[in-house]
């Protein structure tokens, strides 16, 4: 069974075949540039000049904020190319445009070296203090020419003059707006500290109700009980909190505002803010109560860190169905615009996201191994059987080739994540349960690494998003369709939902995508990807090398 | 009047972004923040597919 047997024309204007243009040395030239940056910032860390008598230094020491600045004007810049001000790229010469772009990324790559060396000087204060403006100097004059010699790597060809005064004006809105952004974003890291000390006293007052003698130091807002006490940091006093849920709600409203009724869905801004706060006070409220109960690891470690994003998308999601649902914020509808076809997104896209709610939960009550796992694999099934039958025109014949895929990957895999030593039968954590436990949870691992994550992973990525990167009606366009963004994008996004292991997972997404399109069969991109997974899972059981199954 | 607040929407939303995911890139690594870095992809792919499930719903009438 497959969903597309024949070659299937795409409707106009969607897919392209593989050789079609993707502007690859851009894309290039932007990954070199955040790899830099990467580098840069974890070899030299700002913090050794905090305390350097020079005040040339001081001003290498503010560099974090100078990213901040640059972040922020590539953002507006970006945001402004897609409005009415934006402005067309003008013709060029291929052949110019590769021999320029090719010498200024060789000058972009000399400065840059001779920048990492003034960065040593720089960075310690012993070696530079003596003649530190000159340093100083030679840094910002190295760092300049290196990204001016990047831009120009970037976009070699020469603006014409009509269109140069268009790019001049925004460049430099672009330019005001990030600084206005970066100038507000400082400013209201004045309002942290207020923000916690109100944090602090709603959390006193909801321990209040809890237990009868709570601990608490307004000084340094320490807070807490007997048994287990936090310090409420600026960071945790509800700020980050609120400044995601406004930018989705800002976000939102801006993409969907032709269906939204304005001034009223402001109205859910200050709420938004407020909802915001209130749950991070029960967050912190919760996480001293599982603190005080005897669970330290568990508050501090996945509790800690999972339930802010939980509280996050309880109330983002739970703004987009008000938003859906009630009259007030909607413009009134065409009868025209409802769609009368069952839509299939929540067959694709319900298994990976129950998948990912089960482990944001269970990640929040372990700390460490995560003891909850197989409640993932249950939920996984339970969802994978309510869509059963809209998977029955999926192709799942066996395909040797889909195989080959998932060996050759596991290969990459092998060879781009760091393996660690070769480690003891069992995880640490397993050593101290009984054998039967510890093999239960083990299989219950496996089953779970090497059949639902591929399933659900795979409708996800190559059964779904492939397709809607091409168009929002995604179900007219046949599985296995190829696109050079949609397959960069969605490889992409593929590995940077593996974390650390990014570019083993942007690899492993290329390849089950070229396992999709060799018979435009999602079966054999979940063959490929479950072949690859089982192999780690033999490798992992057969070495003992734990960290990389994670 | 429109143009004014399409701008002055479109600025705030830079703004808020921008310092959001500054905030959160930049955040020490001595202090755990609110919301963990280490999940941040899990998080947005959560949101955003979220959205993306909550909307094809409405549409299937």
């Amino acid at each position: 069974m497959r969903e597309s047997t024949h070659e299937v024309q795409a409707p106009q204007g969607h897919g392209r075949c593989f050789g079609s243009h993707l502007p690859v040395p851009q894309l290039g030239l932007i990954a070199l540039l955040v790899s830099e940056l990467v580098y840069l910032t974890i070899r030299f860390d700002t913090q050794a000049l905090d305390r350097a008598s020079s005040p040339w230094l001081h001003l290498v020491a503010w560099s974090p904020q100078y990213l901040r600045l640059a972040i922020a004007a590539a953002i507006a810049l970006l945001a402004l190319r897609n409005s009415r001000l934006g402005v067309s790229s003008p013709p060029r010469s291929p052949a110019a445009s590769a021999s320029s772009r090719i010498a200024w990324l060789a000058v972009h790559l000399g400065a840059l070296a001779l920048f990492i060396q003034i960065s040593a000087v720089v960075f310690d204060p012993a070696r530079s203090s003596p003649h530190a403006a000159g340093w100083v100097l030679a840094w910002f004059l190295s760092g300049l020419c290196a990204l001016v010699a990047w831009g120009l790597a970037l976009a070699p060809r020469r603006v014409r003059l009509p269109q140069s005064v268009q790019v001049r004006r925004l460049m430099g809105l672009a330019v005001l707006l990030g600084v206005a952004a970066w100038l507000s974003g400082y400013a209201t890291e004045a309002l942290w500290r207020p923000l916690a000390r109100y944090t602090f006293w709603a959390v006193s007052g909801v321990l209040g109700l809890m237990y009868p003698h709570v601990v608490s130091d307004p000084q340094r807002l320490v807070l807490g009980t007997p048994a287990f006490r936090v310090a409420i940091a600026p960071e945790c006093s509800g700020y980050e909190g609120i400044g995601l849920v406004l930018a989705f709600l800002i976000a939102y409203f801006w993409i969907f505002r032709r269906e939204l009724r304005f001034p009223g869905v402001l109205v859910l801004l200050p709420v938004g803010a407020v909802a915001m706060w209130l749950l991070n006070v029960a967050r912190i409220a919760a996480l001293i109560a599982i603190g005080s109960a005897g669970w330290r690891s568990i508050a501090l470690g996945g509790f800690h860190s999972q339930a802010g994003w939980l509280t996050f998308n309880a109330v983002a999601l739970g703004f987009v169905v008000v938003l859906n649902q009630v009259g007030f914020f909607r413009k009134a509808a065409p009868a025209t615009s409802v769609t009368e076809h069952a839509d299939s997104t929540p067959a694709y896209l319900a298994p990976f996201l129950v998948v990912m709610a089960a482990a944001m939960l269970t990640g929040a009550f372990s700390a460490g191994l995560d003891w909850l796992y197989p409640v993932r694999v249950i939920a996984a099934a339970w969802v994978l059987w309510v869509f059963r039958k809209s998977y029955a025109n999926l192709d799942w014949t066996l395909s040797w080739r889909a195989i080959g895929i998932g060996f050759a990957t596991f290969a990459v895999w092998i060879a781009l994540v760091p393996s660690g030593p070769p480690g003891a039968r069992w995880p640490a954590a397993l050593e101290s349960v009984p054998f039967f436990w510890a093999a239960a949870w083990l299989a219950v691992r496996f089953v779970g690494y090497t059949i639902t994550v591929p399933l659900v992973e795979e409708l996800a990525f190559r059964g779904y998003l492939t397709r809607r990167l091409m168009g929002a009606d995604f179900e007219q366009l046949p599985l296995g369709l190829f696109s050079w963004s949609s397959f960069v994008i969605s490889s992409l996004l593929f590995g940077a939902l593996h974390g650390g292991f990014w570019l083993a997972g942007t690899i492993a997404g290329m390849a089950f995508a070229i396992a999709l399109y060799q018979r435009r069969a999602l079966g054999d991109a979940v063959l490929a990807h479950a072949t690859t997974n089982g192999l780690i899972a033999f490798y992992v059981l057969a070495t003992g090398r734990w960290s990389m199954w994670a | 009047m429109r143009k004014f607040s399409r701008w002055l929407s479109g600025g705030a939303a830079v703004m808020v972004a921008v310092h959001a995911l500054a905030s959160n890139a930049l955040a020490s690594a001595n202090v755990v923040p609110e919301i963990g870095p280490g999940s941040i992809s899990a998080g947005l792919a959560l949101v955003a597919g979220g959205v993306l499930m909550l909307r094809a719903r409405r549409g299937s009438k």
